[in-house]
């Protein structure tokens, strides 16, 4: 370069300096925009093939929304739901053939205070309506109002996975195989139990349960280039956790936990750093205190190249959706992203066109979509 | 000075004792689904409840004591029950009272794991009755 010694000294850091800027700068320049609101607690988002979405509400409506935010009146033909508690309409999930079948399938909470479980509906939509709604799968019942898990992914197979909770006041039974509490079911697509499941032949096993020890399962969703299974689930006072599930897996729940109850006691004599020896599946990472995650997606879009191959974790007491980075099996990095909403986030969808979308746990919630800026 | 040394003590007993017995119901049910649960689990996990859980449940239990023992003064020049007795009746409804309560406020969750079964929930009880029977003890007026 030209100019003084002094000079040059000077200049070519600050060159340095500004190229180094203007690379970061565009890194997360996003915008939110709201596409809809008026929810009651939405809980979960699917999106249309011809465009626009259904958002389920927890208190147990089915609403359309256009590609331009019109909401419409609840859809016909939703079973009556639980809705007490942590109990409602949970998730929405459309079939793979959707296009084709317009299946879709529904998670929710059946029964009263004294009963009650996750249930499966299987429908059709036709328009403004559900058709041919069938239950085809009930959790075994238990009582209270917390706890129903109720995240939905399905499998290359074609079979689909549910995600429960241990019902909060029976957590040892996260840890046998007598009923569905604290587990991970896999279903056929009529809601039987498929004949590989890894405890199809366990004398006195629900043949439904495909893996166990879990506390309320908050999210699940199957990478499509390595098949891995990714769910997220609550902790009690700490210890919310990020997992990768196989089948037949003993995730630990409540032999070894990250967390202590609400109240200070211990949950068991043991931390996670027994599991390898108890025989218990380590979770990948781990939230303490606790965010209370919900919804998540692995990230795969093209309009924020930077964002590729990174989990996005909604959380609903964290008030944020946390970014993971991943290199394969482990938690590399990890942010805190939209907390200037201040709002308590359900769920975090990819959709189609590459921009993530969110739901806002509230009475007035919200559809937002977070695009690049322009 | 005398009721107050009285009123410590009791807390702290019920507390102790409660503490310690609703860690026992948790280990049971752990080991009634197969947890290896060995005497040094028992000691390691029973230390960490006196040090986690403790200070709260003291807190709830004077704040329960408090009522309960004043009612059961007031009480004593109008029955005629004996003095442990009254305030052992007092402690047991106390603590009986207090966790329905904790119940009913936190949307029917239990807090305090110990007290899922009604085995649990006597226990905490009977820890309640000896607070209350402690205090009667140290508080009587001496002659």
């Amino acid at each position: 370069m030209k100019g003084s010694r002094p000079m040059r000294l000077i200049a070519a850091p600050l060159l340095g300096l500004a190229l180094w800027l203007a690379a970061l700068l565009p890194l997360h320049a996003f915008e939110i925009e709201e596409v809809a609101g008026g929810f009651d607690h939405p809980w979960s988002l699917a999106f249309l093939p011809e465009g626009g979405f259904l958002v389920t509400e927890r208190a147990g409506n089915l609403r359309r929304v256009s590609a331009s935010g019109a909401v419409s009146p609840p859809l016909a033909g939703v079973p009556p739901v639980f809705a007490q508690g942590q109990g409602g309409l949970f998730e929405i999930a459309l079939a793979p053939d959707f296009a084709d079948s317009g299946t879709l399938f529904l998670s929710y909470a059946y029964g009263d205070a004294d009963a009650n479980g996750t249930a499966l509906m299987r429908a059709r939509l036709e328009g403004d309506r559900l058709d041919g709604a069938e239950t085809i799968f009930r959790a075994s019942p238990k009582s209270g109002a917390h706890h129903f898990g109720g995240r939905m992914a399905f499998l290359d197979d074609g079979t689909l996975l549910l995600t429960l909770g241990d019902g909060f006041a029976y957590r040892e039974n996260a840890q046998t195989l007598g009923d569905h509490l604290g587990t991970i079911v896999r279903l056929a697509p009529d809601g039987t139990a498929p004949p590989d499941n890894p405890f199809a032949d366990t004398p006195g096993a629900r043949p439904e349960i495909w893996s166990f020890g879990h506390r309320n399962v908050q999210a699940v969703l199957v990478d499509p280039a390595s098949g891995r299974v990714w769910i997220n689930e609550h902790g009690p006072r700490g210890g919310d956790e990020l997992d990768i599930v196989r089948p037949g897996g003993n995730h630990g729940w409540p032999l070894v936990s990250d967390g202590v109850d609400y109240a200070g006691a211990r949950i068991s004599p043991w931390g996670l750093e027994r599991s390898a020896e108890l025989g218990l599946v380590m979770p990948v990472h781990v939230w303490t205190p606790s965010i209370a995650p919900a919804g998540m997606t692995l990230y795969d879009g093209a309009a924020f190249p930077e964002w590729r191959g990174s989990l996005f974790v909604a959380a609903l007491a964290g008030r944020a959706v946390h970014r993971l980075t991943l290199d394969d099996v482990r938690v590399t990095g990890e942010e805190r992203l939209f907390t200037e909403l201040g709002a308590r986030i359900r769920d975090v969808r990819t959709g189609p066109d590459g921009f993530l979308y969110l739901l806002t746990d509230d009475s007035d919630g919200r559809l937002l979509r977070v695009r690049p800026a322009r | 000075m005398r009721i107050f040394v009285a009123f410590l003590a009791a807390t702290l007993l019920t507390a102790l004792a409660g503490t310690v017995a609703q860690t026992q119901f948790v280990l049971a049910a752990l080991m009634a689904v197969g947890a290896p649960v060995g005497l040094a689990d028992r000691l390691s996990m029973t230390g960490a409840d006196l040090l986690g859980f403790t200070p709260l449940y003291a807190g709830l239990i004077a704040a329960g004591f408090l009522v309960a023992f004043t009612v059961a003064g007031l009480l004593r020049r109008r029955v005629a029950v004996p003095r442990g007795l009254l305030f052992a009746v007092a402690g047991a409804v106390c603590i009986g009272v207090m966790l329905y309560l904790m119940r009913e406020v936190f949307f029917g969750i239990p807090l305090i794991a110990g007290t899922r079964t009604t085995a649990g929930v006597l226990a905490q009880i009977a820890c309640g009755a000896l607070g209350g029977a402690v205090f009667a003890g140290l508080s009587a007026p001496r002659r």
